[in-house]
């Protein structure tokens, strides 16, 4: 494990604008991520020597080329959404291994303006099975994959709709303090939750994360400074075969499980210890689930948290402060990373968690792909 | 309901589903079966994850089972199924209740699909040249 007197940190975080139809291509937006981000951790550009980018998009050659890098590291992590926290794990062990002084990771998206999800070219594991038994029978989407998830739950645990429409409403109660949010200045009410058009049942319009135009970008350094963010653990895991979700016994078992496991024990905290959580959020219910799989609350008993304002700002663990997929921005997770450093130096203004020390995120990919890390500032 | 001749035809000359294809054609839904501890897998795999054998057989199994789990689609995003809503699920099989078969709830309003259902496989030809067969799965009849 990372961690104890061996830790990277994350010196510098970037972002452009988020919103939809972004004229710039994805290129320009993601090299403006890339400097804003060298620009935080007070580097020169070509300091990056180190490059991991979001496989299927902008390469790592793309950025190298374009900023006149010569990275002495370089790996792709294909692991979807999962992959923004994993790359914490391989960056910091490029670092402290000294096979690299700064890792760029960078998302740049162009997923408003693209073609329909649906459409565009699939990077899950296990293709055959795709095309052999899902697509034959009208599944082909992320929102269809994961509807099966959360209709277990509800059969196993019951779900109120509410429960799943208070945390599309706490992700835009946040985005509403956060002016670079997508969704920022768009109230949301439970009416309008309720009444959103079916996607894939239970999954509503509003149960679904945005699609987005922008970049983010973070840098992970050899470095240990007072204004840095400390890694102080990150793990990651997959379900049972997970390249198949549709025979994994436990039902709802996902790499997560493990990851967090893994990374309470080599800290010796607990849930109780963290002072927020950013989830990777792609639906509503995959927020609930991995707060218990992460051990934030028991099986079955994550609505408890969620209600009363528990994730909101000032509740009990104030989860996705920057609005989440749900409502800020999509960019695979990256900007859940980007919001834990800026809380964690006490950036975050409006929304700002007071006194700010422990940070968990979560990543969440392909087919329930899990990863797990612990930030802490330097008050901690 | 669905655009059945729409649906797009997977490779079936895919070693490692033909046994799966060549029994729908016969309406037999055949599944694996590992040849030297008995454990049954789906979806089709090379190895044994009990015993790591590489030996399979492929044996028939009844097309009967319970629905698992399910969502019906509201928004059309595939080929073959642009009219909605439509349900498609994972039945657990009746004679080897481990294993879970994804397919189409047919026969039925997709807002009284339950989790818990008795369903029967019916077969189904698909594809531009009806090269493929189907399962679909229906109510089963009460009692039967
Ligand atoms: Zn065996």
């Amino acid at each position: 494990m990372l961690g104890g007197k061996y830790q990277a940190c994350i010196t510098g975080v970037g972002n452009t604008e988020y919103r939809k139809k972004i004229d710039r291509p994805a290129e320009v937006l993601a090299i403006e991520a890339a400097l804003a981000a060298a620009a935080d951790a007070g580097i020169d550009p070509r300091q990056i020597d180190g490059i991991i980018p979001y496989p299927g998009h902008i390469g790592d050659d793309v950025i190298q080329a374009e900023l006149g890098l010569n990275p002495r590291f370089r790996v792709t992590i294909d692991m979807g959404g999962c992959g923004a926290v994993s790359a914490l794990r391989v960056a910091s062990l490029a670092v402290l291994s000294g096979a690299a002084n700064h890792v760029l990771l960078f998302r740049g998206l162009k997923g408003s303006s693209g073609v329909r999800k649906a459409d565009r070219p699939s990077f899950l594991p296990g293709q055959p099975f795709r095309r052999h038994l899902e697509y034959v029978h009208g599944m082909n989407t992320p929102a269809q994959r994961y509807a099966v998830l959360c209709q277990r739950y509800k059969h196993e645990y019951g779900l109120d709709r509410r429960t799943l429409g208070e945390i599309a409403l706490a992700a835009r109660t946040h985005a509403n303090l956060n002016p670079n949010a997508q969704m920022h200045g768009r109230d949301l009410t439970m009416e309008d939750y309720l009444a959103g058009r079916m996607i894939a049942d239970p999954y509503t319009l509003f149960d679904c994360c945005l699609e987005t135009d922008g970049a983010s970008a973070v840098i992970v350094s050899a470095r240990n400074e007072t204004r840095d963010v400390r890694i102080l653990s990150v793990a990651e895991a997959q379900g049972i075969s997970p390249d198949d979700t549709s025979n994994r016994d436990p039902f709802l078992d996902i790499g997560l499980t493990q990851a967090a496991d893994r990374v309470w024990n080599d800290l010796g905290m607990g849930p109780d210890d963290m002072d927020a959580a950013m989830i990777y959020d792609c639906f509503t219910f995959e927020v609930l689930h991995q707060i218990e799989e992460a051990g934030f609350a028991r099986h079955g008993e994550a609505a408890a948290l969620i209600a009363d304002g528990g994730i909101r700002l000032g509740g009990k663990l104030p989860i996705n402060t920057h609005g989440g997929m749900l409502s800020e921005a999509h960019q695979a997770g990256l900007n859940h990373v980007v919001e834990a450093v800026r809380q964690l130096r006490g950036e975050c203004g409006a929304r700002q968690v007071e006194n700010a020390r422990l940070i968990a995120v979560t990543g969440w990919g392909q087919l329930g792909d899990g990863s797990f890390a612990v930030l802490g500032g330097h008050n901690v | 309901m669905f655009d059945l001749d729409q649906i797009p035809v997977p490779d079936l000359s895919d070693p490692n589903f033909v046994p799966f294809w060549e029994g729908t054609r016969e309406h037999k839904l055949k599944i694996q079966r590992c040849s030297d501890c008995g454990t049954y897998r789906w979806p089709p795999r090379i190895a044994c994850r009990s015993c790591r054998s590489t030996n399979v057989e492929w044996v028939a199994v009844e097309p009967r089972g319970t629905l698992y789990t399910y969502t019906v689609v509201g928004r059309p995003t595939a080929k073959g199924f642009s009219s909605v809503p439509y349900a498609v699920g994972f039945v657990a099989l009746d004679e080897v209740p481990h294993v879970r078969i994804i397919g189409n709830i047919v026969d039925i309003d997709p807002s009284a699909v339950k989790i818990g259902m008795a369903l029967e496989g019916r077969f189904v030809t698909a594809g531009p040249d009806e090269e493929m067969t189907l399962i679909h799965w229906s109510p089963a009849d009460n009692g039967a």
